[in-house]
């Protein structure tokens, strides 16, 4: 019986128990020894029952002196007094180490986790959305952490415990006690079938949320143009209909969720009905041979009865709330199972730098190639621009220089070194880059500079930004370079973090400089400021860089055009232009018709 | 505080679940009926346990026992189909009353936003506002539907159970309490470091989630510069102290709450001698002592969920108090429009111009325009520049009638803006600005916003201006390709000119532009600008702009400097006079013909000042 209760179980949360445990790669060992106490403790809530059933015995079956009677209910006292201070033990046992067990694997698991993300190649970390892996890092986890330590051996012991009961019953009286339990393993498996409906409803639940939340932050982001064109009222009743639509889905979602939960219980609790209905065959066909301890044990049966039931009736909650925590793991499990960047043992150290472009291939996925067998040769203190039409990969290109993903096919290699033998370390020592998504972190701007080149003075931090245009807007900051710059610097203009990161590649003095051109919107001032920055920035080194205006990259030694992935033509300027080709069509497009005007 | 605070959110609660309290009576009625019927079957049991007893006294036959057997199991089976049933009830209303008010509570929660004021909107994000209308809504959820019904049974069972066993004997009733006190006194001596220590845990709790964000969120720059093997250790040394300092907590909690919950389910320990006592005197039957020993078991343990529900609602709580403010935002404007209603726009009229008297705004207290007097004659363009902070877009904002201002008035022919329904407002002025807002939808759907019907050849004007033809070309359905979904990405300058082709269908008198090219390149901006001139003579126009491009035909040109008109004319008058107005110009020369490898301009500049020693001459 019990191997076909297993079978019969909600097998994925068992399946997530054993996985949390195994992912942590920490000993189980206090976790179970909390999880005995606890069914010890269980078990030992059942004794005082037991010694009452035998008192009973006894008072039945020696009918009269009283004196006798009365002693022994103070041995009764006693042995209760006795039995509950075991299990005071017990239940202060099993709740610590059930509890620091718990923690100690979640410990480990949020480690292990927290280690795999860190190994992540950064292209696949950007792949997660805003916020996203923080929700899974922090919620997710926290969710499992509530379970493991709290759900997870409740559910545990009201499912042990009442099994152990009912082998034990089956020695009493396996007729009475199959009875009894008669209705458990049909719940069990009306609660599976309808676990596949549950979880349909709460995924469309899901999606009727994910949808609204889209919604929201659109009417949110939107309410200035919305309101500017009088259509606020229009998104209202829009969201209003989503509202309304959410309340359908939820109660749905409670039918098809608390329904089969209610029903569970129900079938479980029936299991008394077929309990009486056999005890009464038994009696019926009683012989007077075997009537008193038969009788007896019926009455065993009735006291234990609900002890055995009910623990079984509370597992539904367990249950319940342990789906919710089921996707979360499997969020999760995803992360862990994501190929880690692979780091060298020994890293080679680059001869010069030269970048080698060799076929190199790359595709998102299995399916379809962003970019398709590229060659190309960028020597040092030379200058590479890449253009071509939005989707033409170039910025899948630009992060495979800087390894932000390994490619599948073909390598790119500095001063004679595969980057996957260069390693982070060494990569990024070597590379600077300034591209659109500036990255800052949370810290002073002082800070964010200083990363470039940790043992750089104030001085020489003053001196970069003077260079890149930003000592202005520094000063003019409430605390200046020690205004601190939270969430991302969200406080400062896309032009502002850009000169940021102009001054922190400045600082760090890396040999190659990778580099997308497109300017923030800034006032013309600015924009001037920027520009001269750039240029300074890239004198001396090996550039590589993303060109929004061609007009820019007029003397760069070599223009490599991109269209969906491949390389269409390569050259300079003139020699491009000279020819009929992609290059000649976008400069046209840029500068073509309004030529006469712009020179003017 | 603390208290101060959680009766602010339950006065929130009372007030968000006013339409649902009529449900939530029924349920708790359902809930009352429910509680009783869960004593039910243990009286059933008894009634077993009696005829058993019946029986070894000799009173009874087997057949008749049988039959007793029988009918037991008959009512048991209706007692547990009853009482699922009325559960049923019970559950389903209170998780519609908690539905219905998760859906009201949104609903009062986006109506405020629609007509709160816009900067106050500006100071969240727009994440803590979705947020707050989903999930901090949701949390609400949990406390209506589920624990208004368990937290009642939690109660009414241990109650009913009391009563019954004062009716059977009042001593049995005592000792069936009597640990309860005992566990009480355990539990406030518990209860009361208890709240420090879960603010410690919070606390905790707290740090590591933000330290995690934080980590995860930095991971790129630190990877980048070499900075992650000791970020990482950091962070791994952040999730050790968490832990230990979890483990501290645990080891101090555990055996109190041991305690707590065993005494609990300790009354079995004086209720079994004293029934037993009682029994041997005669004062009870054994069938109401086997009656009391299978209520009693576990009597008090209910109360633990009662626990369980305290430290939730105070998490619920903390979610409902961080919708008052937009519970309670400024509606004056909605009121406003009610009260207003529709009135008869003149828009058609001929000519409409724009004026400001004496405006004075301030935000923050910082005062950003003292006293601004202006007038955008009819059918005129106006241009207006100025270094950052000049306040330019607050005067766009303000003649678009999303900012009012403290003092003065804008106008449009005659009529302060301030005075306009929305919806003759919208009809007046059309804004586009800088950071160019579309929907999830076709690019058709967003440039009707403003209009339900639009011409073909009114459309196909507006995206020729708005130098977008190109763009709709290039896209795979044209104006049916569905925007900001997965696939269709639009750069910044490709929303910008959709928004301002959007903005020139909306067919107003008055166009405001701010910054609204400021992603176009200088050529695109000439050419729109002379399109505009071109398409749309009699439109009022204000344009504010940092890159003047093919500006030069403006009928004023307004340098604005901390608020105030420093100059403004014709481009021929400024390019003579006005220094800001000629380094403008000057740099923006430089820049256009810039290339990354302009090492003797880069050197030469690094040496002289950027408005001096320019050889390019300015010719116009």
């Amino acid at each position: 019986m019990p191997a076909d209760l297993k079978s019969s179980m909600d097998s994925s949360i068992f399946r997530i128990i054993v996985r949390v445990i195994h992912s942590s790669g920490r000993s189980p060992g206090l976790f179970l020894s909390g999880l005995s106490w606890r069914i010890l403790e269980r078990i030992l809530d059942l004794l005082p029952l037991l010694a009452v059933f035998f008192w009973l015995q006894n008072i039945l079956l020696s009918k009269g002196d009283n004196d006798e009677a009365e002693a022994s209910i103070l041995w009764l006292a006693g042995t209760l007094l006795l039995i509950f201070l075991i299990q005071l033990v017990a239940a202060w046992k099993g709740q610590r180490n059930s509890f620091l067990g718990g923690y100690r694997i979640m410990a480990g698991y949020r480690e292990q986790l927290l280690d795999r993300v860190h190994q992540l190649p950064l292209g696949v970390l950007a792949e997660y959305r805003t916020g996203q892996l923080a929700d899974m890092m922090t919620d997710d986890i926290q969710r499992i952490e509530n379970i493991f330590t709290h759900q997870v051996v409740e559910l545990l012991t009201s499912l042990l415990v009442p099994l152990l009961l009912f082998i034990a019953l089956l020695w009493v009286d396996w007729h009475l006690a199959i009875g009894l339990m008669a209705g458990f393993p049909l719940a069990l498996l009306f609660l599976q079938l309808s676990r596949n409906l549950f979880i349909r409803v709460s995924q469309a639940k899901q999606d009727a949320l994910r949808y609204t939340s889209g919604m929201v932050v659109e009417y949110v982001t939107g309410l200035r143009t919305f309101r500017l064109f009088n259509k606020a009222g229009v998104w209202l009743k829009r969201l209003y209909l989503q509202f309304d639509h959410i309340t359908r889905t939820s109660i749905g979602v409670e039918i098809w969720g608390a329904g089969p939960v209610v029903l569970y219980r129900l079938l479980t609790e029936l299991g008394l009905v077929a309990f009486l209905t056999l005890a009464a065959m038994q009696i019926a066909g009683m012989t007077p041979a075997q009537d008193q301890t038969e009788l007896l044990s019926l009455l065993l049966f009735i006291l234990l009865a609900y002890r055995m039931l009910g623990p079984l009736l509370e597992m539904a909650e367990h249950l319940a709330v342990l789906r919710f925590t089921v996707q979360s793991e499997q969020k999760l499990q995803q992360l862990y199972q994501r190929k880690p960047l692979s780091e060298p043992g020994s890293a080679e150290i680059p001869r010069n730098n030269d970048l080698i472009v060799q076929d190199l291939s790359f595709g998102y996925d299995n399916e379809s190639l962003i970019l398709d067998q590229l060659n190309f040769r960028v020597p040092e203190n030379s200058m590479t621009a890449i253009v071509g039409p939005s989707g033409s990969g170039k910025s899948t290109l630009m992060g495979l220089l800087a390894r932000f993903y390994d490619p599948q096919q073909g390598s790119v290699s500095l001063g004679g070194s595969d980057l996957k033998a260069l390693g982070s370390e060494q990569l990024y020592q070597k590379v600077s880059m300034v591209f659109q998504q500036v990255q800052l972190f949370d810290g002073t701007i002082a800070d964010n500079i200083r990363i470039g080149r940790p043992d750089a003075s104030e001085q020489q931090i003053r001196e970069a930004c003077k260079a890149a245009w930003c000592d202005d807007f520094i000063s003019k900051l409430p605390e200046g370079y020690n205004t601190r710059i939270g969430e991302g610097g969200s406080c400062l203009s896309g032009g502002e973090r850009q000169r940021l990161s102009i001054a922190r590649a400045l600082l760090k003095d890396a040999p190659v400089l990778l580099l997308d051109e497109a300017t923030a919107s800034v006032d013309t001032e600015t924009q001037y400021h920027i520009q001269r920055a750039l240029s300074r920035l890239a004198q001396g080194r090996t550039v590589i860089m993303i060109a929004h205006r061609l007009s820019t990259i007029r003397h760069a030694s070599q223009i490599i055009v991109l269209d969906q992935g491949k390389i269409v033509q390569k050259g300079r300027h003139d020699e491009l232009l000279a020819c009929e080709g992609m290059y000649r069509t976008l400069w046209q497009a840029q500068e073509g018709q309004h030529q006469s005007s712009a020179a003017s | 505080m603390a208290e101060f605070e959680d009766k602010a959110g339950w006065r929130t609660l009372w007030f968000l679940i006013d339409r649902q309290r009529t449900r939530l009576a029924l349920a708790f009625a359902f809930t009352l009926v429910a509680a009783t019927m869960e004593l039910v079957p243990f009286w059933l049991l008894a009634q077993g346990a009696q005829a058993v007893l019946g029986f070894i006294d000799q009173q009874s036959t087997t057949t008749e026992m049988a039959e007793t057997f029988y009918q037991l199991a008959l009512w048991m089976a209706a007692a547990l189909v009853l009482k699922t049933l009325i559960y049923g009830i019970a559950y389903f209303l209170s998780h519609q009353a908690a539905f219905f008010t998760l859906a009201h509570t949104r609903r009062i929660l986006v109506t405020r936003l629609a007509w709160a004021p816009l900067h106050w909107i500006q100071s969240y994000h727009s994440g803590q506002l979705k947020q707050m209308v989903l999930q901090d809504v949701d949390k609400i959820e949990n406390l209506i539907a589920h624990h208004t019904v368990e937290v009642s049974v939690s109660l009414l069972t241990p109650l009913l159970i009391t009563f019954y066993l004062f009716w059977i004997d009042w001593r049995l009733a005592v000792a069936a309490l009597l640990v309860a006190p005992l566990a009480i006194i355990c539990s406030m001596l518990f209860m009361r470091d208890m709240d420090s220590m879960q603010d410690q845990y919070h606390q905790v709790a707290v740090s590591l989630n933000k330290t995690t964000v934080e980590y995860l969120r930095n991971i790129p720059v630190m990877k980048l510069f070499r900075q992650d093997a000791r970020r990482f250790s950091a962070m791994v040394q952040h999730s050790q102290h968490y832990y230990s300092l979890v483990e501290a907590l645990t080891r101090l909690t555990v055996p109190r709450w041991a305690l707590f919950t065993s005494l609990l389910g300790a009354n079995m320990l004086l209720v079994l001698p004293a029934g037993g006592f009682l029994l041997l005197h005669n004062e009870i039957a054994l069938t109401d002592l086997i009656l009391a020993i299978l209520l009693c078991g576990g009597m008090l343990r209910p109360l633990l969920k009662i626990s369980h529900f305290f430290t939730d609602s105070r998490e619920v709580l903390a979610s409902v108090r961080r919708l008052n403010p937009v519970l309670n935002a400024d509606n004056s404007a909605e009121h406003a429009q009610q009260a207003e209603g529709a009135d008869p726009v003149s828009s058609r009229e001929e000519g409409i111009d724009v004026e400001l008297s004496r405006v004075r705004f301030s935000y923050d207290k910082t005062l950003i325009i003292p006293e601004m007097d202006l007038t955008l004659p009819a059918g005129s363009t106006t241009v207006m520049t100025g270094a950052s902070g000049s306040g330019k877009s607050t005067l766009a904002q303000l003649i678009a009638g999303l900012l009012m201002p403290e003092q003065g008035q804008v106008t449009i022919n005659g009529r302060a803006v301030t005075d306009l329904s929305n919806e003759q407002r919208a009809s007046l002025v059309a804004v586009a600005t800088q950071d160019a807002f579309l929907f999830k939808g076709t690019i058709r759907d967003n440039l009707m916003l403003a209009r339900d019907t639009v011409q073909e050849h009114d459309m196909e004007l507006a995206i020729k201006v708005a130098q977008a033809e190109h763009l709709i070309q290039q896209l795979p359905d044209g104006y049916d390709t569905r925007v900001n979904e997965q696939g269709t990405r639009l750069s910044g300058g490709e929303r910008q000119r959709l928004a301002l082709a959007r903005a020139l269908l909306a067919d107003t008198p008055v166009l405001v532009l701010d910054e609204a090219t400021a992603f176009a390149d200088n050529l695109t901006q000439q050419a729109f600008y002379r399109d505009l001139q071109e398409h749309y003579p009699d439109k009022t126009v204000l344009i504010i702009a940092h890159r003047l491009a093919g500006m030069e035909f403006a009928d004023q040109i307004i340098v604005l400097h901390k608020g105030h008109i420093q100059d403004a004319g014709s481009h021929t008058e400024l390019i003579q006079r006005n220094a800001y107005y000629q380094k403008i110009w000057q740099l923006q020369r430089d820049s256009h013909h810039w290339t990354l490898q302009d090492d003797q301009a880069c050197e030469s500049r690094k040496r002289s000042d950027v408005t001096e020693g320019e050889t390019t001459c300015l010719q116009i």
